[in-house]
Parts: C-alpha cells; sequence; structure tokens
C-alpha cells in the first residue's frame, strides 16, 4: 500500500515539474592508479526533474567497468521538485598507459548535455612504485582468493623511522559480505607511541581475485617517543555476519565449538585479528646537532611578530612566537627567547591549530607573551634562534628570526610602583602577590596557654557542671517526702510526734527543776499521750486513757509497753492528787520512764 | 614554723611564675623587633621558642604564620594562620592572612560553596572556638537545671518554666551538636598541610607505588591513617593516597 502511494505521489511530482534544468558531472576518487588498483568513478545527474534519464556511458578503453548501482536524491522546494541521481562504476585497468574516460553525455528531450572527460593515468604495481605502501601483509593473488569474505590488515607507511617522525598506520576492513551490525574496531596497542587519529574513514571498493569488496580504512598517525624496537599490536575486529549458512557449510567440524544458541540470534560474530608489526625507531643523529635544539621533528618554520612596536614605558607588548608545518605540533616546546635588560617577560599561554589533511598531521603552534619594558628606550628581542631535525633531509636545521625592536616612550602617568602594575594574563598568585600584603603582626600582650588546656577537658569546670544535676535531684526528692508530709495528716502526725514529745520533755525537765510537782506530772502525762495520739492518728482531744488502752490492743503494741505506759498514767493521776508524797527521786524516774516509752515506741 | 615554710614555698612559687613570664615577654617583645627589622628567620625561630613545651596562643602562631609567609613557605604559614584560627575564630586579621595564604597555593581544591541561610545556621560553628562553645553550652545547661530547681518550688508557674526548659534544650541539643562536630573536626581528626613544594601522592606507604597524583605546598588535607613514616591522606573530593609524612606538617 505505502509503495503505491509513493509511486502516485512520485507520478504526482513528475507531472508538476515543469522547469528543465539538467546537468551532469563526472568524478573519480583519484587520477593516478597502480595496475592492482582501482577506480571509483561516479556520474551524477541532477536537475529540476523528477525522472532522470541514465546517461550515456562511452566505451571505457583500458578498463573493465562494474555498474556498483544508484543512488537517488529528492527535494521538493516551493512546490518545485529537483532531483540528483548518482550512477556509481568500479573501473579495474587492464593495461598500463594514459587514458581518457569519456566525455559522458546525457540526452533529454532532444538536448544533449556534456560532461567534461577524465584523464587517468595507469602505473605500475605497487611494489615496483616507491612512492605506494610496503605491504606488510605478503600476500599473492591465490591467498586472497582462499580468503573469506571478511578479513582485516594492517599496515605502515615505514617500517623505520625517527624519533618523533610521523608513521602513518592504516587499518584496512576487507567485506564482501553483508554485517548484521556496525563492526566494533579495537584499535592496537601502540606502547611507545604518541597516537594521534586521522578522520575520516575513508571507503572504497577493491576487487581481489574475482571479489568485489568494500573497503573501510582507518588511518592514524603514530610518533615514536623513544628509540628502539616497538612492537605495533594485533588489531582487532568484531563483527557480525548476516550469512550463516557461509559459514555452516565451509567446515562440518565447525559445528562442535559453534555456541548452540547462535542460530536464535540474527548474527554469528566473527572476531578478526591482525598481525603484529615490528617497527624499527632511529635515533637522532648526534652529529651536527644544535645546542638549542628540543626534540622537534619534521618540516618546520618559526615566525615572530610584536602588535606595536612603539609603546609606553611599563605598558605590555604581545610577542607572538609561531612555529607551523608538518610534524607532531602537540609536542612542540617553546622556543628559547633571550632575556634582555630592562625587558620584563611573562607566558601567557599557547595555542595550537591542527589540521590532518592528506593524512599527514600538520599545523601550527602560538606561543605569546607579554612584554615589559621597564624604562623609555630601544629594546631589541631577540634573535629567536630554533632548530629542529628533519627526516625527509636527515640533517638538523637551523633557524634564526631576525631581532625585534620594541622602542619604549616615556610615560606621561607619574612613575607607576612596580607593586601596583597588574599585567594581563598574568596568573592569579602573581598578581595577588604584587597587590595586597599580609596584616601585620600582633603585639598585644600574649595569651599564652598550654595546649592540652581545654575547657572540656577541666575537672572543676565539669564538677561545676555535675553538682548542680545533683542538686536538682536531690530538691526534687525532697520536695517528693514533703509532699507526702503534706498529703498525709498521719504519716505527717507520725513523724512530728517524737520532735513534740522531746520538746515537752525537756520542757517538764525545767518543771522538775522549778520542783512544781503537779505541773510536771500534767505536762509528762501530756507529752505521752500526745505522742501516742499523733503516733495512732487519733484527735488529741477524744483521748481517754481507756480509748487508748483499747487502741494500743488493737495496734499490736507489745504487753510490756502497754502496762508501762499504764502505770506511768496512774503515776501521773496519784500525783495531780496527792503532789506532796512525791520527791525529786520519783520525777527524775518519771521522766526517764517517759523516754523509755517513747524511744519504745519508736522502735515498733 | 609550718606557716613560715608554706609562705616561702608560696612566694617561691610567685615569683618564678612571673619570672617566667617575664621571659616570655622578652622573647615576644625581641621577636617582633626582628620581624620589625624584617629578619623574618629570627623572628620565626623566636616565636617557635616561646611555643616550646607545647604552649598555644593565637597571637605567637598568627606573628610566626606571617613570618613564615615572608619567607614564602606558604606551607608552613597557612598551618600557624589555621592553629590561630583554631583559638580565635573571629579575628579578622587571621582570616584575611589565611585567605590570601590559600589564595597562593596552586593546587585548586574545590570548596563546597555554602548558600546565605546555610551560612547562617553555621554561623556559630565556623565563629566560635572549641572552649567557646563549650562554655555556652555548660551555661545553656546550667540554665535548665535551675529552671527545673525553681519550678520544683513554683508550683503555679511550672507550665511556663518547662516551656522556656524545653526551648533551651533544643538549644543546648544545636550546641553540643556543634561542639561535638567541632571537636571531630579539629581534635579528632588530624589535619595537616603540605610544606615541601610538590609532593608525589602514591596508592601505597613506599616509593615503589604506582604515583597518582601530585600535590603543592599549602595544600591542606585530613591524616586518616599513619604507617612507617606514611600518612594516608583524604582530599575533599574523591582523592585519596599515601605521602611522606616530613612533607606534610600536622594542623
Amino acid at each position: 500500500m505505502k509503495k503505491i502511494l509513493f509511486v502516485v505521489l512520485f507520478l504526482l511530482m513528475s507531472s508538476l515539474s515543469y522547469a528543465e534544468d539538467i546537468s551532469i558531472s563526472a568524478d573519480v576518487d583519484r587520477q593516478e592508479i597502480s595496475l592492482d588498483e582501482q577506480i571509483t568513478l561516479t556520474v551524477t545527474v541532477s536537475g529540476s526533474i523528477s525522472n532522470v534519464p541514465q546517461p550515456q556511458v562511452p566505451s571505457l578503453e583500458g578498463f573493465t567497468a562494474y555498474s556498483s548501482g544508484r543512488s537517488q536524491n529528492i527535494s521538493i522546494i516551493n512546490g518545485q521538485a529537483s532531483s540528483s541521481v548518482t550512477f556509481t562504476y568500479i573501473l579495474v585497468p587492464n593495461e598500463i598507459g594514459e587514458y581518457t574516460l569519456g566525455p559522458f553525455s546525457i540526452d533529454y528531450k532532444g538536448n544533449t548535455y556534456l560532461a567534461d572527460p577524465i584523464d587517468i593515468k595507469v602505473t605500475q604495481k605497487s611494489g615496483v612504485s616507491p612512492s605506494a605502501p610496503s605491504y606488510t601483509y605478503s600476500q599473492d593473488e591465490e591467498e586472497y582468493e582462499q580468503r573469506e569474505e571478511l578479513f582485516i590488515e594492517t599496515y605502515v607507511d615505514k617500517l623505520t623511522s625517527y624519533v618523533n617522525e610521523q608513521i602513518t598506520l592504516t587499518f584496512a576492513f576487507y567485506q564482501a559480505v553483508n554485517l548484521f551490525e556496525n563492526p566494533a574496531y579495537v584499535p592496537p596497542p601502540t606502547t611507545g607511541f604518541w597516537t594521534e587519529d586521522m578522520p575520516p574513514q575513508k571507503k572504497y571498493y577493491k576487487v581481489i581475485g574475482g571479489k568485489k569488496y568494500l573497503v573501510t580504512e582507518i588511518k592514524t598517525a603514530l610518533f615514536a617517543t623513544a628509540p628502539g624496537e616497538f612492537t605495533i599490536g594485533s588489531a582487532r575486529l568484531e563483527a557480525s555476519v548476516e550469512d550463516l549458512e557461509k559459514f555452516f557449510s565451509k567446515s562440518p567440524f565447525d559445528m562442535f565449538d559453534r555456541d548452540p544458541f547462535s542460530i536464535f540470534r540474527r548474527g554469528k560474530p566473527v572476531v578478526l585479528t591482525s598481525d603484529p608489526i615490528i617497527v624499527e625507531v632511529l635515533p637522532l643523529p648526534e652529529e651536527g646537532r644544535p645546542l638549542n635544539f628540543k626534540g622537534d621533528v619534521g618540516a618546520l618554520d618559526i615566525f615572530a611578530s610584536v602588535d606595536k612596536d612603539t609603546v609606553e614605558e611599563n605598558q605590555p607588548v604581545s610577542l607572538k612566537v609561531t612555529i607551523k608545518g608538518h610534524g607532531n605540533i602537540k609536542t612542540i616546546s617553546t622556543p628559547n627567547i633571550p632575556e634582555s635588560d630592562g625587558i620584563k617577560f611573562y607566558d601567557s599561554g599557547s595555542s595550537e591549530n591542527i589540521s590532518k589533511s592528506d593524512y599527514v598531521v600538520q599545523g601550527e603552534k602560538i606561543f605569546e607573551k607579554v612584554i615589559i619594558p621597564k624604562s623609555p628606550g630601544n629594546f631589541t628581542v631577540g634573535p629567536i634562534e630554533y632548530s629542529y631535525f628533519d627526516p625527509a633531509q636527515k640533517r638538523y636545521i637551523e633557524k634564526t628570526i631576525a631581532p625585534v625592536v620594541i622602542n619604549a616612550t616615556e610615560s606621561e602617568e607619574d612613575v607607576i610602583t612596580e607593586s601596583s602594575i597588574s599585567i594581563p594574563g598574568l596568573t592569579k598568585e602573581e598578581v595577588r602577590l604584587l597587590k595586597k600584603d599580609i596584616c601585620y603582626i600582633k603585639t598585644r600582650p600574649l595569651r599564652l596557654r598550654s595546649k592540652e588546656s581545654f575547657l572540656y577537658k577541666n575537672k572543676a569546670f565539669l564538677i561545676l557542671n555535675i553538682l548542680p544535676l545533683f542538686l536538682l535531684v536531690f530538691l526534687y526528692i525532697y520536695e517528693l517526702y514533703r509532699e507526702k508530709l503534706r498529703n498525709d495528716v498521719g504519716y505527717a502526725r507520725s513523724r512530728r510526734a517524737k520532735g513534740e514529745a522531746t520538746k515537752r520533755l525537756k520542757g517538764a525537765k525545767v518543771i522538775m527543776r522549778k520542783e512544781k510537782v503537779k505541773d510536771f506530772y500534767a505536762e509528762i502525762y501530756k507529752a505521752v499521750i500526745e505522742y501516742i495520739a499523733d503516733k495512732l492518728n487519733i484527735p488529741h482531744p477524744s483521748i481517754t486513757k481507756d480509748l487508748l488502752e483499747e487502741k494500743l490492743n488493737s495496734k499490736g503494741v507489745p504487753e510490756t509497753l502497754t502496762k508501762k505506759i499504764k502505770e506511768l498514767f496512774d503515776i501521773c493521776d496519784m500525783a495531780r492528787f496527792a503532789s506532796g508524797r512525791f520527791t525529786k527521786e520519783d520525777m527524775h524516774k518519771t521522766l526517764e520512764e517517759a523516754s523509755d516509752i517513747i524511744t519504745g515506741f519508736e522502735r515498733i | 614554723m609550718k606557716k613560715i615554710i608554706l609562705f616561702f614555698i608560696f612566694s617561691c612559687f610567685i615569683f618564678s611564675s612571673t619570672l617566667f613570664a617575664q621571659s616570655q615577654e622578652e622573647i615576644c617583645r625581641k621577636a617582633n623587633i626582628s620581624y620589625e627589622n624584617a629578619d623574618y628567620e629570627k623572628a620565626a625561630s623566636l616565636y617557635e621558642d616561646l611555643l616550646e613545651k607545647d604552649m598555644v596562643s593565637p597571637e605567637v602562631f598568627y606573628n610566626l604564620g606571617n613570618s613564615f609567609f615572608k619567607l614564602k613557605q606558604i606551607g608552613r604559614a597557612i598551618v600557624n594562620y589555621e592553629r590561630a584560627q583554631r583559638l580565635a575564630p573571629r579575628d579578622k586579621d587571621i582570616r584575611l592572612n589565611l585567605k590570601l595564604a590559600r589564595s597562593m597555593t596552586v593546587d585548586k581544591i574545590e570548596m563546597p560553596e555554602r548558600g546565605f541561610i546555610v551560612k547562617l545556621v553555621l554561623f556559630p560553628y565556623e565563629m566560635m572556638s572549641v572552649d567557646e562553645l563549650t562554655a555556652v553550652s555548660s551555661l545553656i545547661f546550667l540554665a535548665i537545671i535551675s529552671i527545673l530547681i525553681f519550678s520544683i518550688f513554683f508550683i503555679q508557674k511550672r507550665v511556663s518554666l518547662f516551656y522556656s526548659a524545653g526551648t533551651l534544650a533544643i538549644l543546648l541539643i544545636i550546641f553540643s551538636i556543634f561542639l561535638v562536630s567541632k571537636l571531630r573536626a579539629e581534635v579528632f581528626t588530624r589535619h595537616a598541610v603540605i610544606i615541601s613544594k610538590k609532593v608525589d601522592v602514591r596508592s601505597g606507604p613506599k616509593k615503589d607505588y604506582l604515583l597518582q597524583f601530585t600535590l603543592h605546598e599549602g595544600t591542606g588535607l585530613r591524616i586518616v591513617e599513619e604507617r612507617q613514616g606514611w600518612y594516608e591522606i583524604d582530599l575533599s573530593r574523591d582523592l585519596k593516597g599515601w605521602l611522606p609524612n616530613d612533607s606534610v606538617e600536622v594542623i
């Protein structure tokens, strides 16, 4: 259904189109090839029409041509359709010589459109040609034929190089079958080399032994960091192949090795590895090495410039030193700039600009310096000397830049002290150091004390903190006790009884000394009876001797004590009526008895 | 007789202590004069004499830090400013000089930026020394105890007294947290500052171990462990490693 819709749309568009600008162009991927290589020829027809006719390809003399398909682009802008169709052909040269492809033409509605012819030069095989890469893979055609639909190889452009000279490592992936998914590329380990990726990937078709391969090339620039023999390890590629049956039929024994579940996955994983390559890295020759040589290798050039050659004193001038050319730009070090008197130099950084066109690392590195003349006058900076090693010429090359002259004029402002200049492009610490000083030392009286004299370790302090806590606990318990007294009258009376009785007995003693017999016995009687009343929680006025006895018995007071109390009360009664009979001795005895009774009672 | 001996001992004690104090004043005066005459090395050694026998003083640490700063020994200057700041956290001179010294260090260790509210909450933590926090906590504690004692006797006002005690208790908890974290940060954890120009931090306590990163003078770090002349250190981010203990000075 969708397809039908698409066709209808297509027809609609073709009927809409009315402008008929057509152009044709032809292009090849390279114009000089060797016999064992091939050319990709693309013929592009574009125009504001939707159905482009097939271009007429002339007889391609000296080549065998394969059509490699066509691709079409349609775009509609403001209702106007335009399209371009690209036809791709693979051309394999048959013989050495110079050939002309084309001209290519196209006929459309009676008009003929032409594209320019292309000249192609076919040279000898690569093994003879010095410029072609030397294959580390020694392989002849038969072996290629036996190879599977998928293989990889790595090779370098040279097997011996100088330290820090570029070696181009090429990884090529040949595929003659469709892959299930994008292959995973594991680059070879390159210990001892500084590596630099060189995009983009190159893709082209190549026919080997009658089989057409899609070749993907990934290039990497390597710079050896030290002399010696280094091994570029194996590169690895993990791919997943769609075509299962090929692998089935290849060897019946493979069946046993294979993961039985791989059938259920849609692809068969294949891991390809390349052979390691041994590269010999030569040391840079000692002979003729300049003193200022810093290890830069390549084909380089040096320039220097200042942003202004006349400046006020103490004002900055920016000096730019540019090193430009082929080589490992990133590792280029700062060239020596001779310091001269009366001038201050400050580094203000460097920048790099690297390109990798034609798979050669090149570019420029710019070193910037800030120069400040300290007094008026003419100053020369330089001459700046720079040297590098050219591996192509196998010798050191020294270059010298003519000195730069800076004319410093007198400053119109007052002479500024050094400490207040702020220079652009300086690191923060230097500026701060110049501008700001520390606060002055303290000269007030010292507060010296022992290191371990923390307050929390001070025992007096700890006690001061803990004591109130104890006080709180003590007061709380005391308050609880008081509360009980307040709420329980009986308990309170019982607690107070002894104190009151003792008080009364003391009073009785005083009376005894005055020899008031009657009063004394009355007091003793009161003391004992009130004491017992308090103890037993009986209201005072209601006490009588008989009631007391009854209560004493019911409370479980020992018989002896009850008897003693009775006797005491009898004596007291008697004394009230016949006071004359009682001597001081008797009073003493009674007093002792009374206190005996009280202590006896307390023991219960 | 006894009284005479006691008096003698007592007067001896007072005399010797004043003598000691006088000699300290003398050393300090000499050190200050050396500093004024730009003889920073002598000043530094005199200030160090004052700090012998485990004595501490914010002023002496500060002056010593200044001397090291002038001698361009930023690491040692920072150590002494830090010590001074712990004793006198509200001193502006110490704070400014420490900030200036830190700005001259090479390593950029990211400090967490604090918002205004966090700063406000942490104000007592940052601006009070261990002793001050101890004293404040203790005062609050004593206040709570007194309120509780009052509440025993003034039964009618118990409710309001309990409320104020509760408020104070919350305050006490906050200050105790500050105090405990301050103690943990300054007393129970060992901090150090790098005093060598450059130190290689390795993965183990030996020169053979893998070099992990390099630190420069003045960078502060936390010591986790010590072993055979090496410290295991911890930086503010996820950096950890070992360095020889003569390259740092413990605060």
